[in-house]
């Protein structure tokens, strides 16, 4: 048995399961990868939306190809494609209007005014293609830019102001056509080769149409999601009073939209006038109907703010497919209405409904708790013998920075003693002074400051949860050295970004070394970690030399404490959940091998640090209870629990009175430090020896405390060894 | 967004390579189709089975398409009817999509056939420009094509039609009778026109405009048109009673409009002074002129049309030419239907194909339209 254990890798085999290890591997394997988990991460995906209606639309088409002969034909997909491309262009132009947070009704309206017109100047006016062109372009904006009017300007409600302009647009179409129809019918049609080419010709054997279509959307696309004004469109539709009070002319904005939309739809108009010929002024009756169907069906919400155009074009076509399908199935115009406004009403039924659930949808299966075993915890009552047994050695620690701190994850002092702590509203304090009474922020960078280091030049090195890896230096300047890793590419989640960087230290080569603990929950959900215990953490390395950064071991449960050991040829990661510290070499004959340091500790390992003694200090940031050890073997129940409990009265892993440890370079425990009474220390997350003191920190508490340390450790800092010249001198 | 791409150009490649393949498939089927080549004229003295394996050959089999403007009135249906069971009869197959009066619609309609490539293909025409293009295209692709009632820019293999420009002459004529020089008290009228796109409603007009023309005491008050919709001739109608209620007559396109405009008359009381003018001969025609809300209309035996579009279409597969070598037009005789003839036996059509119509007028005769 020991022959075997020492021959599989330990930071899958513990010395403490070799017992159950057969059990255990199987229970972990089946826990560790599962649907649920997959949906979860899925669901969250910007592109799912669009998935599902391309989904929606592959399922048309292949029904549609498959139910209707001739569906597929290459004559049929080409003149299918220009029919859409007329569609589309309108599509997109009200889903523009829509990501603005308006509807434009009037388009259908705009579609036959722009066509006749189109038609006149062409006929009756005869001004050659290009001029028309132009002159109904110019319409189309003018059109639009009169809904934009009414809608910014004038304050109407988009829904009234764009049905009156459908009316109004309809209605100069009609009197058009009474004036002009019987002297343009009298003409004939126009036989113009540009005219031709335009309607029904070729570029390159791509049909005229479709050439104007992809250019709309290829621009149409990088104009919504890559340029600023897209991104006004897309804020306005989100928030119009958040987008004003980000300064956003959200006036222009709305009205460019509708511009877009009237342009848009002049295009189209102009397409279908050189194709189709037709002065019926009941062209595109009804239009705005089936262009709203398409844009709710492409995923963009009517409720604005979210949407793209490739989203746009998907709808559409979906819509066309359907239309062109059930045409030739000779299914009838009155059944063909009836199915577009059954599916406009299942899709905007979804379509809230969806808005409306998601989040809550990804929070209830998002959580995926997995399979964790553990021995039974070492004792820690105060009689116990053992160097866990509780005593009070922090209930009297000296208060640092009381009532002004909040929540010093980590601490650090320089050589000149003065006191370096994070705080969770994204500052860095610096206490000075005798006492430690001189305080102030030695700079601001967000986030959730927790790890900090020195490097050899004197920056004070900072892991941000929810930022990345920092450094500041002397003089309080913020720099960010980085936020981004390789990602994994199998990975749905994209772990590129650095979501939760924890503890650092530096090596002796200077290579940064530090800790994710999770990729799978942001900074501020990071006790659902704890109700996973998934492996979801990693350790990173950042070379200062190359500026480059590069994942070391993927897949540990919550790494935090980071310490380089002794002899620098090791990091010791501190595991949370597991309650376990690994080893990792970084140098020497073990290079790149992983072993167990210590394990099975009573309490939720936290920072490590190096101590004076050539020992290793470690905090743990809560201890252990037999319930949720219990619980961590049973995935369902604490899945169940999650179902059906409410949040507040979850079992989570125990945050309260921590300790702080010793722990010697073989692994052995050889003490430890409490504050039975929680009044200093309800949660330890860090210490620091320095000079004979020990500093200790925590996430939720209200100070850094000092205790002396019985054992000689005057002298020693953590601090670089060569003092940096600071600006200011230290006081008293 | 990447994922999606990807995804989007499987697809496209999918589709692309499926549509090739179709294509291809549907361009065998079709050459095999036309290998049995009617271009061969039999000779005059060929014996009967030659005739009838010539016909068997040249028309059995083959397929003819129908394009009406929209279903659910009783001319669509009837010549649907006509069209559906002597395609039947001829064992030919026979293929329809309803634009539903959409004119996006019948252009894409037209355009699928055209892909599809049928034998022949018989077009109703919303408007004269609509299609014309399309239209041509069928012809030069080897389409027979086939009009009517409403004619096309494009002037193809067949026409098969009321004649609208006489019609329109008779209408007017008829009209100058009731109203003009010598009649009592008043010589307005009002037009209540179809769709001014459309060939019915041109050349209606083209008949009718020099007849008032020559009668300038006529005076048209309205010149209007309700896109062959009923309620949009009722509304029309009444605006243009209330504004001029001592008109004489109103002259609505085709009867299932005109009866808005019939209606419109008599709920403005006014159905003893109004006499409303139309053209077409379906079951409305027959009951409106029973109820006295109609004055007479013209009839133009739409039953026969369907027949006749058949006959041509069987007469052109035979024909040895080439689609689009040949401009043929017939004519249906013309018959004025009013209160002394309307409840004679077969008068009216109902869409059914049930009746058997024989249109003459009061005399027993079958006339013809004024050159």
């Amino acid at each position: 048995m020991e022959a075997m254990a020492a021959t599989v890798d330990a930071t899958r085999w513990p010395r403490t399961w070799v017992a159950s290890r057969r059990r255990d591997r199987w229970k972990e394997l089946r826990w560790r990868s599962s649907v649920q988990l997959v949906l979860g991460e899925l669901l969250e995906k910007q592109w799912m939306e669009p998935a599902i209606s391309l989904a929606v639309l592959i399922g048309v088409t292949t029904c549609f190809m498959m139910a209707v002969p001739g569906m597929g034909a290459f004559d049929n997909v080409i003149s299918t494609l220009r029919e859409l491309s007329e569609f589309a262009l309108v599509a997109i132009g009200m889903a523009i209007v829509v990501i603005s947070g308006g509807i434009d009704l009037s388009v259908g309206s705009m579609f036959a005014l722009n066509n006749y017109v189109a038609l006149l100047l062409g006929l009756i006016v005869g001004l050659p293609m290009w001029l028309t062109t132009l002159a109904v372009l110019l319409l189309g904006c003018v059109m639009g830019a009169s809904n934009g009017v009414l809608v910014a300007y004038l304050k109407a409600k988009p829904f009234l102001a764009t049905m009156v302009t459908l009316l109004v647009y309809r209605g100069i179409t009609n009197l058009l056509d009474e004036h002009f129809s019987m002297s343009i019918a009298a003409k004939g049609a126009i036989q113009d080769r540009f005219w031709s080419w335009f309607g029904t010709g070729d570029v390159l054997a791509v049909p005229t149409a479709i050439v104007v279509l992809v250019m709309t959307v290829l621009i149409g696309h990088v104009m919504l999601s890559r340029s600023r004004l897209g991104w006004h469109i897309t804020a306005v539709g989100a928030s119009r009073k958040a987008a004003r009070h980000a300064g956003i002319d959200v006036e222009r904005v709305l009205l460019l939209s509708y511009v877009f939309s009237g342009f848009l739809t002049a295009a189209a108009a102009m397409l279908y006038a050189a194709r189709v010929n037709s002065l019926s002024p009941y062209t595109a009756l009804g239009m705005e109907f089936a262009v709203l169907t398409a844009v709710v069906l492409g995923g963009i919400s009517l409720a604005g703010g979210n949407g793209t155009v490739p989203r746009a074009l998907i709808g559409a076509a979906t819509i066309s497919i359907l239309s062109k399908g059930l045409l030739l199935m000779n299914v009838g115009g009155e059944t063909y209405t009836l199915i577009q406004a059954v599916i406009l009403l299942v899709v905007v039924g979804t379509d809230i409904k969806w808005a409306k659930n998601r989040a809550k949808a990804i929070q209830k299966i998002y959580i995926n708790p997995t399979y964790l075993y553990f021995e039974p915890a070492p004792g820690i009552a105060p009689d116990a013998e053992s160097p866990f047994a509780i005593n009070n050695r922090l209930s009297n620690s000296f208060p640092i920075g009381l009532g002004v701190v909040e929540g010093p994850e980590d601490v650090v002092l320089d050589s000149q003693a003065r006191l370096y702590t994070g705080d969770r509203r994204g500052w860095i304090w610096r206490f000075s002074g005798v006492n430690f009474d001189k305080a102030e922020i030695f700079a601001k960078i967000g986030g959730m400051p927790l790890g900090l280091q020195w490097d050899n030049d004197g920056n004070l090195v900072i892991c941000v949860g929810g930022m990345g890896l920092y450094s500041v230096d002397p003089q309080g300047r913020v720099t960010k050295l980085t936020d981004e890793t390789n990602r994994t590419w199998y990975r749905l989640k994209d772990d590129s970004r650095l979501r939760l960087a924890d503890d650092l230290d530096i090596a002796s080569d200077g290579k940064i070394y530090f800790s994710e603990a999770s990729v799978r929950f942001e900074a501020h959900d990071w006790i659902e970690d704890g109700l996973e215990g998934r492996r979801n953490g990693r350790l990173i390395c950042y070379d200062p030399a190359t500026k480059t950064t590069r994942t070391v071991l993927k897949r540990l449960v919550f790494p935090n404490g980071i310490a380089v050991s002794h002899d620098g040829n090791s990091v010791l990661i501190g595991q949370t959940w597991l309650c376990r510290i690994l080893r990792y070499w970084i140098s020497g004959p073990k290079k790149s091998k992983t072993e167990v340091f210590v394990d099975n500790l009573p309490g939720y390992v936290d920072n490590i640090n190096r101590a004076s003694d050539g020992n290793y200090w470690v905090a743990l940031v809560g201890i252990r209870s037999p319930a949720f050890d219990l619980a961590y073997a049973h995935p369902r129940f604490r899945r169940r629990m999650m179902k059906r409990v409410p949040r507040d009265e979850w079992l989570y892993p125990s945050m309260n009175n921590g300790c702080i440890i010793k722990v010697a370079e073989n692994g052995r425990v050889l003490e430890s430090y409490w504050d039975p009474t929680g009044n200093s220390h309800a949660t330890v997350t860090s210490m620091r020896e320095h000079d004979g003191y020990l500093y200790i920190g925590g996430l939720n508490n209200n100070r850094v405390g000092r205790i002396e340390l019985a054992e000689a450790g005057r002298g020693y800092s953590a601090a670089p060894a060569e003092p940096v010249v600071y600006p200011e001198r230290l006081e008293g | 967004m990447h994922l999606l791409s990807k995804i989007a150009g499987v697809l496209g490649v999918f589709a692309l390579v499926t549509g090739v393949a179709a294509s291809s498939m549907t361009r065998a089927a079709n050459s095999a189709s036309d290998g049995g080549s009617c271009s061969n004229v039999p000779k005059p003295y060929a014996t009967t089975e030659q005739f009838r394996d010539r016909f068997e050959k040249c028309v059995g089999g083959k397929t003819v398409a129908w394009v009406p403007l929209g279903m659910g009135t009783p001319l669509m249906a009837e010549w649907t009817y006509w069209i559906r069971n002597y395609a039947n009869a001829y064992g030919m197959k026979f293929k329809m999509r309803d634009p539903n009066w959409d004119p996006t619609k019948q252009v894409a309609v037209v355009q699928a056939f055209i892909n599809e490539k049928p034998d022949v293909l018989i077009v109703h025409n919303l408007d004269t420009g609509l299609v014309a293009n399309l239209l041509k295209q069928a012809n030069e692709k080897g389409i027979f094509v086939l009009q009517v009632n409403m004619e096309s820019n494009y002037k193809s293999d067949a026409f098969v039609g009321g004649d609208a420009i006489g019609i329109g002459r008779l209408i007017a004529q008829d009209m100058v009778a009731q109203c003009g020089a010598g009649t009592a008290p008043s010589h307005e009228i009002a037009l209540v026109a179809g769709d001014p796109n459309s060939g019915w409603t041109q050349q209606a007009w083209e008949g009718a405009g020099p007849v008032f023309k020559q009668h300038p005491e006529i005076k048209i008050v309205a010149h209007q048109f309700a896109d062959w919709q009923r309620s949009k001739a009722y509304d029309i109608s009444s605006t243009i009673l209330k504004q001029h209620p001592n008109l004489c007559a109103i002259w609505s396109d085709w009867d299932q409009m005109a009866y808005g405009a019939a209606r419109a008359v008599k709920a403005a009381g006014l159905e003893s002074k109004v006499k409303v003018f139309t053209a077409d001969s379906s079951t409305i025609t027959c009951q409106g002129i029973g109820e006295g809300v109609f004055y007479q209309s013209y009839g133009y035996n739409v039953p026969e049309q369907g027949r006749q579009l058949m006959t041509l279409a069987a007469y052109l597969l035979q024909s040895g030419k080439p689609p689009g070598s040949s401009r043929t037009v017939i004519y249906a005789p013309v018959v004025k239907i009013n209160r002394s003839n309307w409840n004679l036996p077969g008068m009216c059509y109902d869409g059914t194909g049930r009746v058997i119509t024989v249109q003459y007028n009061d005399k027993g005769e079958v006339v013809r339209a004024p050159r």
